[in-house]
């Protein structure tokens, strides 16, 4: 094919694209002018193929300009969101909410088996290093400004000191976490291999179970600070214990059923990993373990006890495609930009501290574990992400602590909307520079 | 019941229903209608043991909708098609022509049922008896089928009957776009008269399926290609049912424009063939839920009257095929009651019409489409089969070995490269 014929072809096919992404607007937007109550309760089907097709169609036209499919999920969903266009209810985006069971469980599942084992040891000097400056510099350094302006101008004085410091380190602990999701949103579209991509993947992954604990301790330590008649109590810490215990045990269990399923049958892999992610997320919940670490767990054990990883990577691969558009694009629909505007000026000010800490923080680490140059360089750049799993946090948090209120839950919803938008951006371009992505082969296509 | 449990219930039937697809061993076992799995759902449901509770069944009221939506556009896209083989315009247009017959007469004797033994009358009288002519006018493609895997079947009268199941589709889901238009007009804000909501009905379809044709390009990416059609296919029925149209008929059009406009319709076709019996099973699990057993003697009548008219249809139908058709008239007979055979396709409408109109009337019409396929159960394969065997088309017993597996159920590993 000549590069004229090739340019006419890609031409079109962006054209098809545009008027695509058009077309489906204008669907939407003359179904509800022609029916604006709809009949019975099934708007959420017209919403998840708007959201498949338009997240789709933006995250194409995305791509022109350099930018991740991601940003173009995210963006569908906040130009139909009920905060701009209302083309998707507040209502339906809460019922969409059940498709991040199933995201969630096919993050953690992928999260795992892309963790080889020797990877890992080869990596240790370098997560332990980087964990540690992370975890220090970062959750110090933010929750000192949180505690130093933005909380002050959030809640007064309605907490005094105490209360204030507590709801510093709560917020010094969600500084520190990270978005699985997007780092292997990233990494799957682009195909990354290489150095950067290795070290943001087992660093994301393995940040979260530290992030995990450090929750958990500092809550036990925050309570009595947060309410005087409150008294020291490890209660939490033992339940944690249980959890753990429980879910790396699940999840092994888990892990080896699907690597032998994968061996003798590894047929149908759609369905059994639709059944996985909604219906163990369900046990997981009554049995009150964590769906993240047991999920993590069993991705690990197929890639490290068996020879399955590639094939399940692949079927995640192959399913993602579909749900991880609607999870993004939902979570779109769901920034709450009324609220993003009220409380900007903070949440600009504390995602911007946690930005640059993070960076000298893994300029730090980075130097002292020896990374290589690429690493040093750009490993920063994945840490920037937050999304559902700081929010999943902060509902603990605030459920844990009723005296923070909605307005601690409202800042981080604020600033985790910036680092959802910006943190992607961030990562595609540094694996861009340090030349690790790869150009997507044409596939076969096949059930996924 | 918990609804996740259920769901996952739900995938274990999907799963089956793959293995139904994929395994070449077990493939012409089961029920060519899948009545069994609406007897199961009827078995589960709110009316006998109460595992499926009405609420359950609401809850799950989208799944069933996106299923038979699923349904409806793989139709769509094999439709004029037989495997490979295309079919002849004279057979598709005659089989149409055959069948807006046998939808007349059935409407005809459905309206008059219901006005002596329901006591229907004015716009009521006369839905309903579009709907029960819907649900009683097609033959299941998966009977020729069904009888071609099991048997071995092969020769002109089996092509000829497969020919008769696939295009006779178009009229029943072309009729549903009308039924439901008639009764979408007065509620949207924009007055049109109802044939041109019909018209707007397939047009939607068309325009997404032409849009999907377009998207698709001349490359395919094997996520991109799944996440495209299942958003068409929500966005077209979630639209529809926003609208109160048809979304069957949406999808239908979906899948037949783009079968017909897009260069990769063999690998499109082949690549939703295999999500045909796994989306199925549960849909009639679904479907045999939601029918209600609360029949009386005058639902008894009504329905007895439309079956006998079926019947009488179908006979009518095997009689004009013999005048044009050699293979037809080698049938013998029992060509009549080899037409007989319904299938997912009416049980679907049935379940589409009792979604969109739940009452008396929406239970009606899935009760008759339950009961034309299991009519069509018990003497249509049979039929079908000594039909065959009469037409020298059936090896005899004992030297017959199973087909190998036709084109269109080949398995995916055979999609190509485009």
């Amino acid at each position: 094919m000549s590069a004229a014929t090739a340019s006419a072809k890609g031409l079109a096919l962006r054209t098809a694209q545009v008027a695509g992404l058009l077309l489906v607007f204008a669907l939407m937007i003359v179904a509800i002018r022609l029916a604006p109550q709809p009949y019975g309760t099934p708007t959420t089907i017209a919403a998840v193929g708007f959201l498949l097709l338009g997240g789709l169609l933006t995250s194409a036209l995305c791509e022109i300009v350099g930018l991740p499919h991601l940003t173009g999920y995210l963006l569908a969903g906040v130009l139909a969101g009920p905060h701009v266009l209302q083309l998707i209810e507040h209502d339906t985006v809460e019922q969409l909410s059940l498709v991040n069971t199933l995201a969630l469980a096919l993050i953690a599942l992928a999260g795992g088996a892309e963790l080889h084992a020797g990877t890992l040891k080869r990596l240790l000097r370098s997560l332990a290093w980087n964990n540690w400056t992370q975890a220090g510099l970062v959750l110090l350094a933010t929750g000192a400004v949180f505690y130093t302006f933005s909380g002050p101008l959030v809640f007064g004085d309605a907490l005094g000191w105490r209360g204030l410091l507590a709801a510093s380190a709560l917020w010094g602990v969600l500084a520190i976490s990270r978005s699985p999701s997007a780092t292997l949103a990233i990494l799957s579209q682009t195909r990354a291999r290489g150095p950067l991509t290795t070290f943001s993947l087992a660093f994301v992954m393995s940040s979260d179970v530290i992030v995990i604990l450090t929750l958990a301790l500092t809550m036990v330590f925050a309570r009595p600070l947060m309410d005087p008649s409150a008294s020291l109590s490890f209660e939490e810490l033992g339940a944690l214990g249980h959890e753990i215990v429980g879910s790396v045990a699940l999840g092994t269990t888990i892990g080896l059923i699907l690597a032998a399923y994968l061996r003798l049958i590894g047929s149908q892999l759609l369905l059994v990993l639709i059944a996985l992610g909604f219906g163990v997320t369900e046990g997981l919940r009554y049995l009150h373990f964590d769906p993240l670490l047991t999920f993590l767990v069993a991705g690990f054990v197929v890639q490290n006890l068996s020879n399955q990883g590639e094939k399940l990577l692949h079927a995640i691969e192959e399913t993602g495609s579909v749900v991880f558009v609607v999870f993004f694009a939902t979570a779109g629909a769901h920034l709450d930009l009324p609220l993003l505007r009220a409380m900007w000026p903070a949440a600009l000010a504390l995602a911007a501290v946690r930005a640059v800490t993070t960076i000298i923080a893994h300029r730090v680490g980075s130097r002292l574990a020896r990374d290589e140059p690429v690493v040093q360089r750009w490993g920063w750049a994945s840490l920037v992400s937050q999304a559902g799993l700081t929010l999943g946090l902060s509902v603990v948090i605030e459920r844990s602590f009723p005296a923070l209120g909605t307005a601690f839950r409202s800042l981080v919803i604020a600033t985790v909307a910036l680092n959802e938008v910006l943190g992607p951006v961030l990562f595609k371009l540094a694996l861009d520079r340090s030349r690790e992505t790869q150009a997507r082969p044409s596939l076969l296509p096949g059930p996924p | 019941m918990n609804p996740v449990l259920l769901f996952v219930g739900l995938l274990v039937l999907a799963y089956l229903g793959s293995i139904l697809v994929g395994g070449r061993a077990i493939r012409g076992y089961g029920l060519p209608s899948g009545a069994e799995y609406v007897l199961l759902g009827l078995l589960l449901g709110p009316h006998v043991l109460g595992v499926l509770t009405r609420d359950t069944l609401t809850a799950f009221q989208p799944l069933s909708l996106v299923a038979i939506g699923w349904l409806a556009l793989v139709v769509g896209l094999d439709y004029g098609f037989v495997g490979d083989r295309r079919l002849r315009p004279r057979v598709v247009i005659g089989t149409i022509g055959v069948t807006l017959l046998s939808a007349a007469i059935t409407a005809a004797a459905a309206w008059f049922a219901a006005r002596r033994w329901l006591g229907l009358g004015g716009a009521e009288l006369w839905q309903f008896a579009a709907a029960a002519a819907v649900v009683t006018c097609e033959t299941t493609r998966h009977a020729a089928r069904w009888v071609s895997e099991r048997y071995g079947a092969a020769g002109p009268l089996t092509n000829l009957m497969a020919d008769l199941g696939d295009a006779d589709d178009l009229v029943p889901l072309v009729l549903l776009a009308a039924l439901f238009a008639v009764v979408a007009a007065p509620n949207l804000s924009y007055p049109l008269p109802w044939p041109a909501w019909a018209a707007i009905t397939l047009a939607l379809g068309a325009v997404l399926g032409g849009a999907c044709a377009a998207l698709l390009g001349q490359t395919l990416r094997s996520g991109e290609v799944w996440a495209l059609l299942l958003g068409a296919a929500l966005l077209g029925m979630g639209l529809a049912t926003r609208l109160r149209f048809s979304g069957m008929s949406v999808l239908f059009a979906l899948g037949l424009v783009l079968a017909l406009s897009s260069p990769h319709r063999a690998v499109l076709r082949r690549m939703l063939v295999t999500t045909e019996r796994p989306v199925l099973l549960p849909a009639l699990v679904l479907a045999g839920a939601h029918v209600q057993l609360e029949a009386s003697l005058e639902w008894a009548l009504v329905i007895g009257a439309l079956l006998v008219t079926r019947l009488g249809c179908k006979a009518l139908s095997a009689a004009l095929l013999a005048t044009v058709s050699p293979a037809a008239r080698r049938g013998g007979p029992l060509m009549a009651l080899s037409l007989m055979p319904a299938g997912a396709l009416t049980l679907s409408m049935g379940l589409a019409f009792a979604l969109a109109f739940p009452g008396k009337m929406g239970s009606l019409v899935l009760a008759i489409a339950v009961a034309t396929a299991l009519l069509g159960e018990i003497v249509g394969p049979g039929a079908l089969r000594r039909a065959l065997s009469r037409a020298g088309e059936i090896a005899p017993a004992g030297s017959a070995e199973i087909a190998p597996p036709p084109a269109e159920t080949a398995p995916s590993s055979e999609v190509v490269a485009s």
